[in-house]
């Protein structure tokens, strides 16, 4: 469960913060070792921001965003005091004993005590600091306890989509939390340690997003009623629309074309329950799943580079020499209105390109907004992926303050070690839109496509930058579309 | 509150830190602290959370020569003070509540 405090900048609340998180922390799955040094984390962040950013004014608040997901706690602390850079404050061991100045000690603790710490500077919209904690997956011994069965070798999707579903007769049934136990046991008896979304090991965590309607799934049993496949949609958080997100077909029920079974399943499921639409990301280090997207009516609107380090799936892609790039295919599954959407000209052929593809109708509108129409703040909002390395910041509206808040987080982004690529999504349906895509042109930004139905509801452009090395020669693409998509994005790759 | 004072005598003060010892905890026990105290002797038994303020204001006080007494300090205090490399100075009486 997500919580959202404000607190004014009183030592006194130190002391609740940090107990306050250590309890979150433990309610989230962190152990109680764990959760005491997030929790001591916590008290270094608020003791520097209160002492720090608000020396004198004590009346002033600053705002704690605990999130969580299966497999990450984050808090992020947003405050408006004075500028602050943590980079400048290294703490010395020598000097602390020699001279008793203890500057960054704090800082050092809280680097030490969590998973990953973030600073992010928005410029006049004030700091960011995020505190980042993963969870563990020790339990998953139990579960090894549990199935008593032999890991089995991994999924080869070459060999399991181009078959025939045979004679023998099945049972797909949709999802229900009575099935949780089963899919953790199906993920781990067929991928070990190896699946990537480690929160299928947990039964608890998916019998949560089962329960919380996140969740859209089918199972697969054979006549003895063993579980033998598992697919399903996970629904985003912040628009009407579902992710193709995790698939798994027992190793000795592959090249039946039961997980095309599933998925056509999955899509009906999708279309009763009022889903917008939904989408998939294929790699690309091989075809198949876009082939197997493009089969069941998806079409490819845009291709993320270096989104994924590295596969952690046995089999599949071990020897790949790069990181994955994704294509992401859609699939609108409702009649929707014509849309208003606002085209920067750079791209707006490719874009309305997509929309035809989609057999989405809009109206495309070149209108500039005058800079007095703008808010006075804008709204961005940031998603990292502390796995991969990415971002994703979307902006939600423009304010006066674009020019400068945008890329002061760019800048913050850039000066962590580890950074593969920055994604940015721009509203398509606000008319300010095309005025402040020019302001991107000198941050290195290139296409990536078009994200239906992304956020709240509405069509956004993704833009990225990309801090890795690519062979454009080893990206595969299925469709004719993604192909062109695949050449502009290229192209502007390869003339940064 | 977070501190209780425990006992007074002429050259030690006693204090009972309960939950965590912060930024907040440390200026409390400095107000406590006349000029003639030369030994601390601080109950944590019950303090869950302790950060690099309370560390560094232990260091400090026993660096300085004064005696300091930690009756059942958490594990934490000594994560924090080998974290900063703090640990190879550091001369403190540790007891147990039952001892």
């Amino acid at each position: 469960m997500d919580a959202h405090l404000q607190l004014n900048a009183q030592t006194q609340l130190i002391g609740p913060a940090s107990a306050f998180a250590m309890q979150w922390a433990m309610n989230q799955g962190l152990s109680r070792e764990e959760s005491v040094l997030f929790a001591t984390a916590v008290s270094e962040l608020v003791t520097d921001i209160v002492l720090f950013a608000f020396p004198n004014n004590n009346s002033s608040t600053y705002d704690l965003k605990f999130r969580s997901t299966s497999t990450h706690i984050e808090l992020i602390v947003s405050e408006l005091g004075e500028p602050f850079d943590p980079d400048r404050y290294i703490y010395d061991p020598i000097t602390a004993k020699n001279d008793h100045d203890f500057e960054g000690a704090g800082l050092k603790i809280m680097q030490s005590f969590c998973d990953d710490f973030v600073f992010i500077n928005k410029g006049r919209e004030g700091k960011e600091f995020r505190l980042v904690k993963e969870l563990s997956l020790s339990t998953i011994d139990h579960l090894l306890l549990l199935t008593k069965t032999s890991p089995t070798s991994a999924l080869d999707p070459e060999i399991e989509e181009y078959a025939d579903i045979g004679e023998e007769v099945f049972d797909l049934q949709e999802v229900t939390v009575e099935d949780s136990e089963q899919i953790a046991k199906l993920i781990y008896r067929t991928y070990e340690y190896t699946y990537s979304k480690e929160e299928m090991y947990f039964p608890k965590k998916i019998e949560k997003t089962i329960t919380r309607k996140n969740k859209f799934g089918v199972i697969t049993r054979n006549k003895e009623g063993e579980a033998v496949g598992y697919f399903a949609i996970i629904k985003k958080e912040d628009s009407n629309i579902g992710e193709v997100g995790e698939a798994v077909v027992s190793p000795e029920y592959r090249r039946r074309g039961l997980m095309s079974e599933m998925l056509q399943k999955l899509i009906e499921i999708g279309k009763r329950s009022g889903l917008q639409g939904i989408f998939g990301k294929a790699v690309t280090h091989h075809p198949v799943s876009q082939k197997v997207n493009a089969r069941y009516g998806f079409n490819t609107t845009a291709l993320m580079l270096a989104e994924t380090a590295m596969l952690k799936v046995k089999g599949l892609g071990e020897n790949y020499p790069q990181h994955i790039s994704l294509v992401i295919d859609y699939l609108p599954l409702q009649e929707r209105k014509t849309r208003n959407v606002y085209l920067p000209e750079k791209y707006a052929d490719i874009l309305l390109q997509s929309y035809k593809q989609l057999s989405l109708s809009v109206d495309p509108n070149y209108r500039e907004l005058e800079p007095g129409e703008l808010a006075e703040k804008s709204a961005i909002d940031l998603v990292m992926n502390y796995s991969d390395a990415t971002s994703l910041i979307v902006v939600d509206h423009y304010g006066r303050d674009f020019e400068h808040v945008l890329p002061q987080m760019v800048q913050s982004l850039e000066k962590r070690k580890k950074l593969a690529t920055i994604y940015l999504d721009l509203p398509l349906e606000n008319p300010a839109t095309p005025s402040h895509f020019s302001i991107l042109k000198d941050l290195g930004f290139i296409y990536s496509g078009l994200a239906p139905d992304f956020h709240h509801n509405s069509d956004f452009l993704r833009i990225q930058k990309t801090y890795i090395d690519l062979d454009f020669e080893l990206i595969e693409i299925f469709s004719d579309f993604g192909k062109t998509i695949k050449k502009l994005v290229s192209n502007e790759y390869h003339q940064r | 509150m977070s501190i209780i004072n425990d006992k007074r005598s002429e050259e030690q003060l006693s204090i009972v830190v309960n939950g965590p010892f912060n930024y907040f905890t440390v200026e409390l026990i400095k107000a406590q602290i006349s000029s003639d105290i030369q030994e601390l002797v601080l109950d944590l038994s019950t303090c869950d959370i302790l950060d690099s303020e309370a560390a560094i204001f232990l260091y400090k006080w026993q660096s300085s020569g004064r005696k300091l007494e930690l009756i059942q300090p958490p594990e934490l205090l000594f994560k924090i003070l080998h974290t900063l490399e703090l640990e190879d100075s550091w001369n403190v009486t540790i007891t147990n509540k039952n001892d």
